[in-house]
């Protein structure tokens, strides 16, 4: 029985993976050479990866992954200007 | 090196008589692909096979550019506009589709045919037919991956696939010869290195890869490979051929015009 495959692909060798689509096939052979035409007739990536659904393991709880309090600190945005506010102190301090 | 302008008339006539032949049998395979379009046995499988069949037709149009050129023809009108009795592709690829497994078998014995001409060709001394050899080797290694893979799949799927399999092996492999048959003039073409090597050094170089495929399938098969290559593409039009060239000719004769 076939199974479904999730197939990934990338523009050149040093981007990263990105989720193309999925195909079903009997083994991992046939998945690779059907997405080939599924979805990439007019594109032309670099490489190509499948891997079967069910190897694919998705974390159920979703919710731990949304924000609780306040975590602005985290971010990056949080710091930008920091070098200007730095220099200033340092000018106050001289 | 040899340019089109050079070609003396006796060398023009013999590449005719090798190209049309072949452009034949890719059109003609390329048209009984395309009757699984919309048919295959999965969404995937029909998006891979169709666009392999557009593929087989866009080699038949590469030829066909080469042999009007010679002939100061047009291309569109070697391939829609002759009289069914005047195509030369060899029997093997008119014949109607039946299950998947005729399909595939044939398709994939004809990529190996395929490939080993096109690796002789792409060192011919005429540009223009090297320059088509190598593009065209390009697309049929993936079409050469797709025959192995599905080869694979019905040959241990279950017991009904393979036997599907061999039986389609056992019909098809007797008919493999008249693709490697001699052509009017050829030792025109050998003589100048047009042709790199003869049709029949490549119907036993086509053996050699097919052999070990249908022996690994029923030990039985490999004695149908004994014959030599012959040529068998002049005869009359079966019934299968005349209903494809009614179907495939039918836009064009249409009145519609060429250009959509």
């Amino acid at each position: 029985m076939p199974d479904l495959y999730e197939v990934f692909q990338r523009k050149s060798v040093t981007d990263p993976m990105v989720h193309a689509g999925s195909v079903e096939a009997a083994d991992p052979r046939m998945a690779l050479i059907l997405a080939k035409e599924t979805f990439f007739r007019r594109e032309h990536p670099a490489g190509i990866w499948v891997a079967r659904r069910d190897d694919l393991h998705p974390l159920a709880e979703t919710d731990v992954l949304e924000p609780g309090s306040d975590k602005s600190y985290r971010a990056i945005e949080a710091y930008t200007g920091i070098a200007k506010k730095r220099q200033e102190v340092e000018e106050r301090l001289r | 090196m040899t340019s089109t302008a050079a070609l003396e008339p006796a060398a023009r006539e013999a590449l005719v008589a090798y190209l049309l032949p072949w452009a034949d049998d890719e059109l003609i395979l390329g048209h009984r692909d395309s009757e699984w379009t919309g048919f295959a046995p999965m969404l995937e499988e029909d998006l891979a096979f169709s666009s392999i069949a557009q593929d087989e037709i866009g080699h038949a149009a590469l030829i066909y550019a080469i042999v009007a050129e010679l002939t100061d023809g047009n291309p569109d009108h070697l391939a829609l506009r002759r009289p069914a009795d005047a195509y030369r592709h060899a029997e093997v690829v008119e014949k109607s589709n039946g299950d998947w497994a005729y399909t595939i078998a044939r398709h994939y014995l004809y990529d190996q045919a395929d490939a080993v001409r096109l690796e002789v060709l792409s060192a011919s001394t005429y540009p223009p037919l090297a320059g088509i050899a190598r593009k065209m080797a390009r697309e049929e290694h993936y079409h050469r991956l797709h025959g192995e893979m599905w080869w694979e799949r019905l040959a241990t799927g279950s017991s009904e696939s393979r036997g599907r399999l061999i039986d389609a092996a056992r019909a098809l492999a007797p008919l493999f010869g008249t693709l490697f048959g001699d052509t009017d003039g050829q030792e025109i073409l050998l003589a100048e290195k047009i042709l790199p090597a003869s049709p029949a050094s490549l119907y036993l170089a086509w053996r050699d890869q097919a052999r070990p495929l249908l022996v690994a399938l029923d030990p039985t098969l490999g004695r149908l490979l004994d014959g030599a290559a012959e040529p068998g593409r002049a005869r009359p039009v079966s019934a299968d051929f005349q209903a494809l060239h009614a179907e495939m000719t039918m836009v064009s004769a249409s009145g519609l015009g060429e250009r959509w």
